[in-house]
């Protein structure tokens, strides 16, 4: 498993930092919601072959290093309970109750500029594209730059939504 | 460049190492040995005798002769099990500042850090001498099981060393390195670590270059020195029965005793029995020294031993369980550590697993060499290999180091590994009545952060003060206290308006940082626990006090290595705050292209729309 450039790694940041307080531990991780065992397993090795800190600790500034550990720590957290069966779905009765509660902000998806932050560079092209297409009324393009989109992210509920809505 | 080493600093023994192109080369001493004892003898003429020659007169210079200071290190001195070790040792030990405990031999107050740098002064110093370069820096193994305080005092030993310690790594997941490095295996293997002084075992799973720990458990005070322990009180009984003298109130004849039974018990590895005469154990009232006669067959010796054994089978069980593997899921099983070679050890984990225990690699070097490797690994280097000697086994079958990691940090085939950590404990916050909830449990992976909301347990509540416990148990007085940390001024409310959001951290080294924010006011707290028992830190960028008895010429040898490592961090520094620079020139710059492009876009925008 190969280890990201330097070039992928910092895009990465530069996208996933700003989110990453709305981002959910099936986002950071990845994996589809009713992802098993064995996929969740191989998303974190995954990850981490990608983007564990050891391995660019020789690539990054000291300061790009930190927010490196500061973003793989908390990919760490999500396979924690994501892992167990008993940690995984309290985390999920936590999460429906506090959307129902609507004592906290809504989730970044939600949100199109940080939901959008997530996607990578293409899909965002593809995303501007779509809604542009749909503002000057050619919904056929919209509708097939939104499904490219989609295929890059087919877990992301965002660029579901912004499908139906088209 | 200078050297990057992997260093096993062990209770009894270290091992210390470097990689190279042809495989792990470890440092000999001039007699060719490449394990060392991990003793000082600070004689009264005020010089300093390190390792194997240094355990020669652990028996002529007991109380000024310090040993199996790891099991010391990082400990509170007022713990009954600290307590205990105390007793047993020919060497006074005081409480110091923070209660923890300091060494006194001949008048001089060391803390266990400066003992433990002696140890590593002397591997730094047989690897500069062998492959004829300056050590910078080092990755130090611990047993995995080993606390905060514990980590704290390994680096801080390093530090003293004038070392900069690139990482803690556990010695049971070294070991599964150095066993799977370069294999390209899937397998699931379980490391089981039986040394001089602790207990370790590890569940990994190696997947080609990746080594994720899925489980580890162990125990401190359960290794070869208990087992010699063992075996000396059997022979002091023995003595008493004999010759009506009784040497337990005695430490120094306690210590003949136990290099005595350490060698009967290395004999009964390849012996079914041993006997002899064992001489000058003590003197009797007119001076004359007296001698013992002794057998011990090997099955009274496995009788002896058996409890131990049972426990360390009990905590292979204990991690089975927490991972929810079965035994078949086992793969292979590698032994690390002296204790492994004792044939009931062998013959328990044999009959416990189904499956013959792997010997490929040395039990006692296989450690050092993992540290080695993981040692390449984080300094991204490996070193030239004209010098040297390679070991054994390696000389056999080489494997070689090879990083290939490109300018852009893609490496080539193969060469990388990673190794993916585990807290050995559960983490624990807290609560009110005496209680106290899990934060991150045992064997979540590192580096990790989790951040939790609390809130006051009473109406205008002002100050809150949040303490961390280590350990499996609900009832906080249970586990063993890590230390706490105080968040003031929460402005007045009611109770459970205040939200509190705390955040649990566990470095690489696997070390627990805390910190603690009122949402709120956005008052923030950090604090890196003040560990009780763990040395009080120094300044980061001050000089580390010096070992007392060191000659004039290894004072300045280690003041110059102190000296340098200054010199690279603060070139370090300087080098990320050009770097620093430069990036937000560049931001900048880009800030002002994008508003331009935003401008133009707005421009072009507003003429579409009005068309």
């Amino acid at each position: 498993m190969r280890p990201w450039s330097k070039r992928e790694l910092l895009a990465y940041l530069d996208r996933v930092m700003p989110a990453l307080e709305g981002l959910d531990h099936f986002e950071l991780l990845d994996v589809p919601p009713n992802a098993d065992d064995k996929t969740i397993q191989g998303a974190y090795h995954n990850m981490a072959a990608g983007l564990h800190p050891d391995r660019h600790r020789n690539v990054l500034t000291p300061s790009q290093h930190e927010r490196l550990i500061v973003v793989y720590a908390r990919i760490a957290e999500a396979y924690r309970v994501l892992r167990s069966q008993v940690h995984r779905e309290k985390y999920l009765r936590d999460e429906a109750r506090r959307r129902q509660d609507g004592t906290e902000a809504p989730r970044a998806p939600q949100d199109p500029a940080s939901a959008l932050a997530l996607l990578s560079p293409k899909a965002q092209q593809l995303y501007r594209r779509a809604i542009a297409a749909g503002r000057t009324g050619d919904k056929a393009s919209a509708m097939l730059n939104m499904r490219m989109a989609l295929a890059k992210h087919p877990q992301s509920g965002f660029l579901q939504d912004a499908l139906r809505n088209l | 460049m200078g050297l990057s080493i992997g260093i096993d600093l062990g209770t009894t023994n270290s091992v210390a190492g470097v990689a190279t192109p042809e495989g792990v080369r470890l440092a000999a001493d001039s007699t060719g040995r490449r394990i060392h004892a991990s003793v000082v003898s600070l004689p009264a003429s005020g010089s300093r005798i390190l390792g194997n020659n240094a355990k020669l007169r652990k028996a002529t210079d007991p109380g000024q002769t310090i040993y199996s200071a790891k099991r010391l290190i990082g400990q509170n001195v007022r713990s009954p099990l600290v307590q205990l070790t105390m007793a047993s040792l020919p060497y006074p030990v005081e409480e110091g500042n923070n209660q923890q405990p300091i060494i006194v031999v001949g008048g001089r107050r060391m803390t266990v850090p400066e003992v433990s740098a002696m140890v590593l002064t002397h591997l730094i110093q047989l690897c500069e001498e062998q492959f004829e370069d300056e050590v910078t820096e080092a990755v130090i193994t611990v047993p995995a099981n080993f606390s905060d305080s514990q980590r704290q005092g390994t680096k801080e030993a390093g530090r003293i060393a004038g070392l900069d310690v690139m990482r803690l790594v556990n010695e049971p997941t070294a070991a599964a390195l150095a066993y799977g490095y370069g294999q390209a295996m899937d397998q699931r293997v379980a490391v089981f670590d039986f040394g001089g002084g602790t207990f370790d075992f590890s569940v990994l799973k190696i997947d080609s270059d990746i080594f994720e720990v899925l489980g580890t458990d162990g125990e401190f005070f359960l290794g070869g020195d208990d087992i010699d322990k063992m075996v000396a009180e059997f022979l002091a009984a023995e003595m008493n029965r004999s010759i009506g003298v009784d040497p337990r109130p005695t430490p120094t004849a306690m210590n003949r005793l136990g290099i005595a039974a350490e060698q009967i018990k290395q004999y009964l590895t390849s012996n079914d029995a041993a006997g002899g005469t064992i001489d000058g154990i003590v003197v009797n009232d007119v001076g004359k020294p007296m001698s013992i006669e002794f057998e011990l067959n090997r099955s009274t010796f496995d009788n002896m031993i058996e409890g131990y054994v049972d426990r360390t089978i009990d905590v292979c069980r204990n991690v089975l369980a927490t991972t929810g593997l079965e035994l078949g899921d086992i793969d292979s099983v590698i032994m690390v550590g002296g204790s492994t070679r004792i044939p009931l050890v062998r013959q328990r984990l044999a009959e416990y697993f189904s499956k013959e225990p792997a010997t490929r690699i040395n039990p006692d070097e296989v450690v050092a060499h993992g540290a080695a490797i993981q040692a390449a690994m984080l300094a991204g280097a490996v070193h030239d290999s004209d010098r040297g000697e390679l070991t054994n086994e390696l000389a056999e079958n080489p494997v070689p180091i090879d990083l290939g990691i490109s300018e852009e940090g893609a490496p080539s085939q193969g060469g990388a590994a990673l190794l993916l950590d585990v807290t050995p404990d559960t983490l624990r916050i807290a609560t009110a009545g005496g209680y106290s909830d899990a934060f991150l449990e045992k064997n979540s992976p590192i580096p990790i952060e989790r951040s939790k909301l609390f809130t006051t347990a009473h109406a205008n509540q002002s100050r809150v003060v949040i303490e961390c416990y280590r350990g499996p148990h609900r009832r906080q007085a249970d586990n063993e206290l890590l230390g706490s940390l105080e968040l003031n001024d929460i402005p007045p409310g009611d109770r459970g308006e205040a939200e509190i959001e705390v955040t649990f951290r566990v470095d690489p080294d696997s070390i627990l940082h805390v910190r603690a924010k009122d949402l709120r006011t956005e008052n923030e707290v950090e604090a890196k626990l003040n560990v009780i028992g763990a040395p009080v830190p120094a300044d980061e960028q001050g000089f580390a006090d010096l070992p007392a008895g060191m000659t004039e010429k290894q004072t300045a040898k280690v003041r110059q290595r102190q000296e340098k490592r200054q010199q690279r961090l603060a070139k370090k520094a300087e080098k990320e705050r050009a770097k620093a620079e430069k990036q937000a020139r560049k931001q900048a710059k880009q800030a002002e292209k994008a508003e331009k492009a935003e401008k133009a876009e707005n421009a072009e925008n507003a003429e579409n729309e009005g068309e």
